[in-house]
């Protein structure tokens, strides 16, 4: 086999395509779709740069081949908004300062989400464990970190609201 | 308590929405119809002679629209000695040097055809350090440096590899070691370190009938644009550089990386564009680095602790070509005359080429490195005289009116405070007994004070436009690569002004209309910039007196009758009658209607402010219109049985002049503080000896993660000393915030340990061995000082 | 940017071990991609062909009853292991070295299976796996069998899989009472590090202070991961005190081969088998103690 026609639901559209099978999943997200938050950093899953949701989980998109995401649901930084409505991941980086040249941010914020949605109330140091993978050169990490312990409250607050009676 | 509104807030970046959806555009996210991809041919070799260069398969490549070798180019830059090859020719002077260049329809094509060039080398002895460079019987990297353009100052000694030499004097330095009592005499050293931004170096550049038009992630897209000009023999208007955003920058992006070899590529490729990014591999081998540093330091002091005589001797490997590194030394040198009051001074830099991949500025321009040096020294005299190390740091520094080993009676001038501020964070004074503690582990605490300079002179201007409806845009020049120049302007623009922050954005940067900023480096854009824009608004000419002009015509009065108060505008007639309009309304007074644009300039330039220094001894009454101060502490604990440094704690204070923006500072500070103890304790590019990099990649080059940034960091801004000249005030500190932390996190090693370590990075291996070393020998005891 | 290659993408296992018998090293196979596809970006590995082994059902699940042990397929990935109770409250050296590969973004992809096959000396879940008396079942066309961990590594970077033999299962015994294992991970950096050095422990000890027996793994300590086969003889029918497990940490380091590189000294890498070994032991012992470890 040397390329596929996939089908692939990014941020909640469907695309098909024919893809070589050695392009990457990151070559596909940014040069197919043009979905260009997702970042390449480093092509060797080591810095984080290209993380997006797979069906959920975080990965390296550019460790992956593209024909693989054939039949699965991608998350990309675009779709962390909802309705026009930041996610409160996004708002918390706003507001704590967790963002500075913003290379890392999507990535980063990605890896944060499937923190959170795996363990709601994660510690410092579980958050700390759940973006070991991201490399940011410019914060320090402390307001990231401090970021996603605000969204984290806020996201409490929200389900709380959900589940009342 | 502060008499602004705006200025002194902190506010989120305006930057940052744009960044948390993904829809800020960097370098690599231009996509141009009919782009091409191009790829380059890099010496696997330091050194070596180019003996042939075969593109016949390469060339057959489907897709390949053209290779460009060598013989192709088609002349040399450098910001300063004009030494460096678009593509090299004769020889290859360090691994990774591009030696062909292929633009195809894909990257596919592009890569495939760089495989199959095949170059014949004949291998050179590689220089490798700055040691065997200085060696009189060493290679010579450039036969002879009057061969090449001089682009700016620089001071080459012709047969040698020093591209640059730095001689500063003050006072008689023999007589000063004559009356010490005591003297310290010591080497410091520290390896190469990356920037390691998150994004590489590329660019897309396209040359069509307009010229040569550039998107590039650059700090100084004007110095890019001048050198292009000047390489392609093209005008100004003929070279246009697009900036993108930046993800990250710290000094790497100060330089032209890719544009050249683009540029030669699209100039035979007319009407495509064609993009390249550096791999992560190529990044480490191209991307600039801070290169490898050795000090010689002889200091000497009073019993009672007052410093009186200090020599300096720094070696900077800056690798293949000069580039900036003249730059880098003139700095550091004029920053190695310390934070204190030291009547005799001899400071000498020697800029070095060797076989290594080229340095550039990083984040403070060579300061890192000698505070490491100059502050170990202060902590040996400190110890030798058995005084407390801040003690003893006070009692030397710099104040007002003091004259700096510069030869500059010095105003604005917060070190004292810092120091106090950074050891009160730390508790210094409360008991503190380093070496091993009840836990098993060995702690220590150290403080390193700093100074450094902002370039001078440079000059820098900037548009300022207001809208029909009162929102003001901000045509600046500075570029946003995260260190918050789009909140910070903003904010002294919307102070100026007298209206709401939200109200005023800034222009991303093009040289087809943005006005000229010498560069984002030197933590001077905030300052400069900001006097610019203020110019714009209160100068002659400027917003507020366009303002008046228009509300005059509306109100029928002189527009002497019209003034600007506290952001309203009032008119009094000579009846008596006044009418007013409140600025942050000012789109519906309607007096912009129908009338001439409301578009000021302003400009900001040291040139009439500077002392050029004296060429014998760099002595000057202003080398700079802005020193920066600051201190930081630290508190590690190590294990003593792997040697594993822990940071537990930083403080950090640092002479701001006045916050624009406080979320900002802490912002550059708290960052600066973790890259700093990357360079301390995990940072280094390790090199074999034949000048090959064996680490570069993400895993084995060691950039802090976030389970190694965890640690208890206090900072103080320090506001004591407002700039006379500033932006209400404001000093810079987009590099301060790193300049003193590697050296007080290894003066806390130091500390627990119970001896000193001078090279930089401090590994856990030197630690443990050197504490196995100390347990071997009976003359030790283990741990503590 | 990957080089050019094909693809082969079985359905089912003999579909596989067909195509693997007939391609043999011709054909790399594929799984989670965290070794292989790093070593295509940037061209140091060109494989002109790759086979996908994702689809095979064989080599998914993981089975676990206190009385049997644990078989894990091949493909099970880092994460799934990080997150399984009976890894992190049973196995708990397999666990220490699974949460402590690579990210989570490497772990949510990588796959144990892959990091055996991938045979280098630092691999994080070996040395846990051999301490764990670990074994493979490997298959071809020929037929399976069953490999011990201890024999799986002739050389570095090689495995004792003959050409046309995939990885299926990965099988650890059930836990004895009174045992408990660790694995502790020396490196640089506090995440995304190869192990500088590590050692994994499975410990019994029937009275919690005696050392009845002791697997004792040590991973980059020689060109493949080892046994201290010389520390855990020294440990048997010995108090655990201080003193004695320093010793085996003398023992270990001793009997490591560890090599001088650019990444650390010899010297180095002894000192710090001194230091980390006594640790892991004093882990595992402390964890019978408190009776945590048991399935």
């Amino acid at each position: 086999m040397i390329e596929k026609t996939i089908t692939v639901t990014v941020n909640g559209e469907v695309h098909t395509r024919t893809v070589k099978v050695h392009r990457t999943l990151l070559e596909f997200i940014r040069e197919d779709l043009y979905l260009t938050g997702t970042k390449e950093g480093c092509n060797e899953g080591e810095c984080g740069g290209c993380t997006i949701l797979f069906d959920g989980k975080p990965l390296n998109s550019c460790m992956m081949l593209a024909m693989e995401a054939d039949g699965h649901d991608i998350l990309t930084v675009e779709g962390l908004e909802k309705d026009g409505k930041l996610h409160p991941l996004q708002e918390a980086f706003i507001e704590v300062g967790a963002v500075q040249c913003g290379f890392c941010t999507p990535g980063m914020l990605l890896s944060a989400k499937a923190c959170l949605d795996e363990f709601p109330d994660a510690s410092e140091d579980r958050i700390r464990k759940e973006i070991e993978g991201n490399i940011c050169r410019c914060t320090g990490y402390n307001r990231i970190v401090q970021a996603i312990q605000v969204a984290a409250e806020k996201m409490r607050q929200d389900t709380l609201i959900v589940n009342k009676p | 308590m502060s008499e602004y509104r705006v200025v002194g807030k902190s506010i989120p970046r305006k930057d940052a929405l744009e960044k948390v959806t993904g829809s800020a555009i960097y370098g690599a996210d231009i996509f141009l119809p009919k782009m091409l991809y191009a790829a380059v041919c890099r010496s696997p070799h330091a050194h070596a002679k180019i003996l042939s260069v075969d593109i016949g398969e390469a060339a057959k490549v489907p897709g390949v629209k053209i290779i460009l070798t060598g013989k192709d180019n088609i002349g040399l830059f450098g910001q300063f000695l004009m030494d460096q090859p678009i593509i090299a020719f004769e020889k290859v002077r360090y691994e990774g040097e591009p030696v062909a260049a292929v633009a195809a329809e894909d990257l596919d094509a592009a890569w495939e055809a760089v495989k199959l060039i095949k170059v014949e080398y004949e291998l050179l002895t590689p220089v490798i350090d700055s040691i065997q460079a200085m060696k009189p019987d060493s290679p010579l990297l450039h036969e002879k440096w009057s061969d090449y353009k001089m682009a700016q100052a620089a001071n080459p000694v012709d047969k040698s590899n020093v591209c640059d030499h730095f001689h500063l004097k003050k006072g008689d330095i023999e007589a000063g070691f004559a009356e010490s009592d005591i003297i310290v005499e010591n080497d410091y050293d520290g390896e190469m370190v990356q920037h390691s931004t998150m994004e590489t170096h590329g660019s897309t550049v396209l040359f069509d009938n307009k010229g040569l038009t550039i998107w590039s992630p650059t700090q100084s897209p004007f110095m890019t644009r001048d050198q292009l000009a000047k390489l392609f023999n093209l005008s100004l208007n003929q070279v246009r550089i697009i900036c993108t955003h930046i993800g990250g920058g710290f000094g790497s992006k100060y330089e032209l990386k890719t544009e050249p070899i683009l540029a030669l590529l699209a100039l035979k490729l007319k009407g495509r564009p064609i993009k390249m990014f550096n791999t992560r591999a190529e990044e480490f081998l191209t991307g600039g680095c801070r290169g490898p540093w050795r000090i010689h330091a002889k200091t000497g002091a009073k019993k009672d602790g007052t410093l009186v005589a200090h020599q300096f001797t720094i070696y900077w490997d800056t690798g293949a070509y000069a580039t900036t590194g003249p730059r880098v030394s003139y700095n550091a040198c004029f920053a190695s005359v310390t934070p204190y009051k030291i009547p005799n001074i001899v400071i000498d830099g020697y800029t070095v080429v060797t076989n290594k991949h080229i340095a550039t500025a990083y984040r403070g321009f060579g300061v890192p490195e000698v505070v490491w040096g100059y502050e170990n020294q202060m902590d040996l005299i400190a110890e030798k005289l058995n005084m407390d190390k801040v003690e003893f740091r006070l009692k030397n520094a710099l104040d007002d009116d003091d004259e700096s080993g510069t030869g500059e009676i010095l105003k604005s001038v917060a070190v004292k405070d810092c120091i106090k501020e950074a050891a009160r964070l730390l508790e210094w004074d409360k008991d503190f007994k380093p070496g091993l503690t009840p836990e098993g582990k060995l702690r220590g605490r150290g403080i390193a004070a700093f100074c450094k300079l902002t370039g001078t002179p440079s000059s820098t201007s900037v548009i300022v436009k207001m809208n029909e409806d009162g929102t003001v845009v901000v045509f600046v020049s500075g570029l946003e690569m995260g260190q918050g120049s789009t909140t910070v302007i903003p904010q002294i623009v919307a102070e100026g002004l007298g209206i709401s922050v939200e109200k005023v954005t800034t222009v991303p940067v093009d040289t087809l209309y943005s006005p000229y900023d010498k560069t984002t480096t030197s933590s001077r854009l905030t300052f400069h910039s900001g006097n610019a824009a203020l110019d714009a608004i209160n100068g002659i000419g400027g917003i507020n007196d366009q303002i008046r002009e228009l509300a005059s015509i509306k109100w029928k009065m002189d527009v002497e009758q019209v003034v600007i108060q506290d952001g309203v505008v009032i008119g009094r007639d000579n009846s008596g009658n006044e009418k007013r309009i409140v600025i942050e309304d000012i789109g519906k007074s309607g007096i912009m209607k129908e009338q001439k644009p409301v578009i000021a300039t302003g400009k900001y330039s040291t040139s009439e402010i500077y002392d050029p220094p004296d060429v014998e001894t760099h002595q000057s009454k202003r080398p700079t219109v802005m020193w920066f101060w600051g201190a930081q502490a630290a508190e590690v604990e190590i294990d003593p049985e792997t040697g594993k440094v822990e940071v537990t704690k930083v403080t950090a204070a640092h002479d701001i002049g006045k916050a624009i923006n406080p979320l900002g500072v802490l912002q550059q500070i708290e960052g600066g503080v973790i890259m700093g103890m990357g360079h301390a304790l995990l940072e280094e590019m390790i090199f074999d000896d034949k000048a090959i990099l064996l680490n570069g990649n993400m895993v084995d080059f060691k950039l802090p993660t976030s389970r190694d940034a965890k640690m208890d960091l206090k900072i103080a801004l320090v506001e004591t000393k407002p700039h006379p000249e500033g932006p209400y005030g404001a000093k810079g500190i987009g590099e301060p915030g790193m300049a003193p932390t590697a050296a007080a996190i290894a003066f806390a090693v130091s500390n627990a340990v119970g001896k000193r370590f001078t090279s930089m990075p401090i590994k856990a291996d030197d630690v443990l061995l050197t504490l196995k070393k100390m347990k071997s020998s009976d003359n030790h005891r283990m741990g503590g000082e | 940017m990957l080089n050019k290659f094909d693809l082969l993408v079985p359905k089912t296992l003999d579909e596989a071990l067909q195509q693997y018998a007939e391609l043999g090293s011709k054909c790399k196979i594929f799984a989670g991609g965290t070794d292989v596809l790093v070593s295509m970006h940037g061209g140091h590995k060109a494989y002109a062909l790759l086979m996908d082994i994702k689809n095979l059902e064989e080599l998914k699940g993981v089975e676990y009853t206190p009385e049997k042990g644990i078989v894990i397929g091949a493909l099970t990935t880092h994460r799934c292991l990080e997150r399984l109770p009976a890894i992190k409250e049973v196995y708990t050296a397999l666990f220490e070295g699974v949460s402590q590969v690579g990210s989570v973004q490497t772990r949510n992809r990588g796959t144990i299976g892959g990091n055996i096959c991938n045979a280098v000396p630092s691999g994080d879940t070996l040395g846990p796996l051999l301490a764990l008396n670990a074994s493979v079942i490997v298959q071809s066309v020929k037929g399976a069998r069953e490999i011990p961990f201890g024999e799986l590594f002739p050389g570095p970077k090689k495995t004792a899989l003959k050409e046309d033999e995939l990885l299926i299962k990965i099988l650890i015994p059930a836990r004895l009472s009174n045992s408990a294992s660790a694995y502790t991970k020396f490196a640089r950096r506090n995440s995304m590090d190869l192990a500088l050095l590590g050692t994994a422990t499975d410990l019994i000890s029937n009275d919690g202070k005696t050392c009845d027996n002791a697997r004792i793994s040590l991973t980059t300590a020689a060109p493949t991961i080892i046994r201290a086969r010389k520390t855990e003889e020294f440990l048997v029918g010995k108090e655990l005190t201080k003193d004695v497990m320093k010793e085996a940490g003398e023992i270990a380091s001793a009997e490591a081969k560890p090599r001088s590189s650019w990444r650390s000294s010899e010297e180095y890498r002894r000192e710090v088998l001194k230091a980390i070994v006594p640790r892991t032991l004093a882990i595992a012992l402390d964890r019978i103690q408190k009776g945590v470890n048991i399935p």
